[in-house]
Order: structure tokens, then C-alpha cells, then sequence
């Protein structure tokens, strides 16, 4: 996982044309722990998810890029 | 080449019916759309919106190809569209993630590109325009409330083929479209959002179900289970859903058996 997530995360979500609502539905269909504030949270830097919710975050917009035939991918945990 | 199949061919120019100047199209649309009335539910509600595409298409000279997106699920998705061509073009457009219609949905402005050899906004999804025959695109914002939501998008293989008559019929479209969408907006947001949440717990109850069985073979935590099913859905392409699924039916017994 990148040492500061300011950003970049929200920026993803961003490229991948999805609101923060729509993000947190399908990052909770994907096994996705944390609140809608959570999520925010931890697109905006303020709060640091644990390697396994950042690994289902960068699941959810990996998906996303794939759906929309984008050549981007989010680094996981242990990449 | 016709890039469009089902669109009007042997219609010039003089032909259509005149745009704006005898106001027939204009009262023959507002009277069909009042038939489509209320939308109830979604269904309906894309009914409403593919007769505004179909009248769009008919009314507005030089309108060779005519389509709505609208926001869905957080992206922009095309609801109706007039033949294929138009919906590869806004696919090239939520592809590219820019483009007339993909500006006029966020900005909620419209958009006019006169001809497409002199623009220069958009380069990735310009290109991608030409190559499928197009030389003019107007994209007008559709409104929910005070937001916008989505646009009509209106294509043209002539350059230069909207002017004033063809605007304004296009804002008179997409004002009609959008008072669909205001009237349907609690319900599609209400119905939308409990199918999503529904899906979204099948796909949860799928994944750790999944877990389970991958727990159980390896004798792994949960989260280490989580990674080995995230790592197999990026090798084989498919979604971590998808492959949860599979390891789920890998453990039923075939159908059939043990009968």
C-alpha cells in the first residue's frame, strides 16, 4: 500500500466516474467492512484502512477500470 | 458506408420535416410525449425516453443518430439510443472518460461541435468520432431538479449540420426528457437503490462463502483468504465475484448425482 493515500485514492475514484455512494455500494458487495464515512474517510487521507480494506477498495476500482476498458490499475497491499 | 443502419436513408435534407419553422414536429412531440405521461417505474420511464430519442431522431434535420445518457449506478450509461453507431459513440466517450455528451452531463451546459476536423477539445474521443463516419454532435444537458443528470445527444455525419432551428428544437427535447426524469426521480431512486443494495449482499454472501470453503482447504484466516481469491480474479480476468462463484460451485455436487 502507497505510504500517503492523500488523494490518490479519491483521484481513482474519481477516473472511474464514480460518485462516493456508488464506490462504497459496490466496495460493499465486495466484502467491504467500513461506513460510507469510512470510505470517505479513507479516500481523503483522513483515516488509514487496513491492508485488507485497502486491498478491497483497490478491488472495487480495478473492476471498475476493467468495466470501462481503462488501462489503469491500483497497486494492492502486497504488490 | 452507412454507419447507420436503421437511420432514414433516402431522406435529404429538403425532404425532413422542416425543423422549427411550420412548429408541427415541435406540437407533434409535445402531444406524443404527454400519451407517455407519468412514469411509474423505470421500465417506463426508458419507454418515454427512447419515444423522445425516436422523435428527436425525426424532428431535428440533419439528425442522422440521437441517444440519452443518464447518470446510473455513479456512471453514465446510454438509456436510449437510436442504432449502434450512436451507442459506440457514447461508449467511446464513457471510455475515454471526455467528449460532448460526457461534458454536458457533468458541466450542465450544452455542447456544439460544429465540425469535428477543427476541434480540438476531447483528443482522445475525437479520433474515435471520425472514424465512425460522424462530422457535427450537439449535446444538451438533461436536468433532474436544479442537477444535471445526464444529456441528449444528437449526431450528425454532415459537418455543420445543426443551427438555430435544431438547437432550440434539441433544448425543447431535453427539457421534455428532463421533466420525465423529475416526475420518475423518487422512484428510480428508491427502486435503483434496493436493487443495488439486494445485489450487493448476494455478492458479499457469495464471497464469504467462498472464503470459507478456501479457509477450510488451506487452513488460512479470513483475509488471507480474501487475497488468494483477489489474486486468482486478476489472473483469469474475471471479477472477485465471479470467481467466488466458482469456487462455491466447485463444491456442490454435480447435478444429477445421488439421485
Amino acid at each position: 500500500m502507497p505510504e500517503d493515500l492523500t488523494d490518490t485514492l479519491d483521484r481513482a475514484r474519481q477516473d472511474a466516474m464514480l460518485s462516493i455512494g456508488a464506490l462504497w455500494v459496490r466496495y460493499f458487495g465486495l466484502g467491504g467492512m467500513g461506513t460510507a464515512l469510512e470510505l470517505e474517510a479513507y479516500l481523503f487521507g483522513a483515516l488509514r484502512p487496513t491492508a485488507h480494506e485497502y486491498d478491497v477498495l483497490a478491488q472495487t476500482l480495478n473492476e471498475r477500470f476493467d468495466e470501462l476498458g481503462a488501462d489503469r490499475t491500483i497497486p494492492y497491499s502486497d504488490d | 458506408m452507412d454507419p447507420f443502419e436503421s437511420a432514414g436513408e433516402g431522406l435529404g435534407p429538403e425532404e425532413r420535416p422542416a425543423a422549427g419553422g411550420s412548429g408541427q414536429p415541435a406540437d407533434l412531440a409535445r402531444g406524443l410525449l404527454r400519451v407517455a405521461a407519468i412514469p411509474a417505474n423505470r421500465e417506463v420511464l426508458d419507454a418515454a425516453l427512447r419515444l423522445v430519442v425516436a422523435l428527436a431522431r425525426v424532428t431535428v434535420c440533419g439528425a442522422d443518430g440521437v441517444s440519452v445518457c443518464l447518470v446510473r449506478h455513479g456512471a453514465l450509461t446510454t438509456v436510449a439510443a437510436s442504432d449502434d453507431t450512436v451507442s459506440g459513440m457514447d461508449r467511446d466517450q464513457y471510455a475515454t472518460g471526455e467528449g460532448p455528451c460526457v461534458s454536458a452531463a457533468a458541466e450542465g451546459h450544452w455542447f456544439h461541435v460544429r465540425s469535428l476536423d477543427d476541434e480540438r477539445r476531447w483528443p482522445a474521443f475525437i479520433p474515435r468520432a471520425k472514424e465512425r463516419g460522424i462530422n457535427s454532435i450537439l449535446s444538451t444537458p438533461l436536468r433532474s431538479a436544479a442537477e444535471p443528470v445526464g444529456a441528449l445527444n444528437i449526431y450528425s455525419r454532415h459537418t455543420a449540420a445543426f443551427a438555430a432551428p435544431e438547437l432550440d428544437l434539441a433544448s425543447l427535447f431535453a427539457v421534455q426528457a428532463s421533466e420525465l426524469l423529475v416526475k420518475a426521480a423518487v422512484d428510480v431512486s428508491v427502486e435503483e437503490l434496493s436493487r443495488q443494495l439486494q445485489d450487493a449482499l448476494r455478492g458479499r454472501d457469495l464471497i464469504s462463502q467462498a472464503r470459507g470453503v478456501l479457509m477450510e482447504r488451506h487452513g488460512v484466516t479470513a483475509d488471507a483468504a480474501y487475497s488468494t481469491l483477489r489474486r486468482s480474479s486478476r489472473q483469469h480476468s474475471t471479477t472477485l465475484r465471479g470467481q467466488a462463484e466458482d469456487i462455491v460451485t466447485s463444491t456442490q455436487p454435480p447435478a444429477g448425482d445421488g439421485r
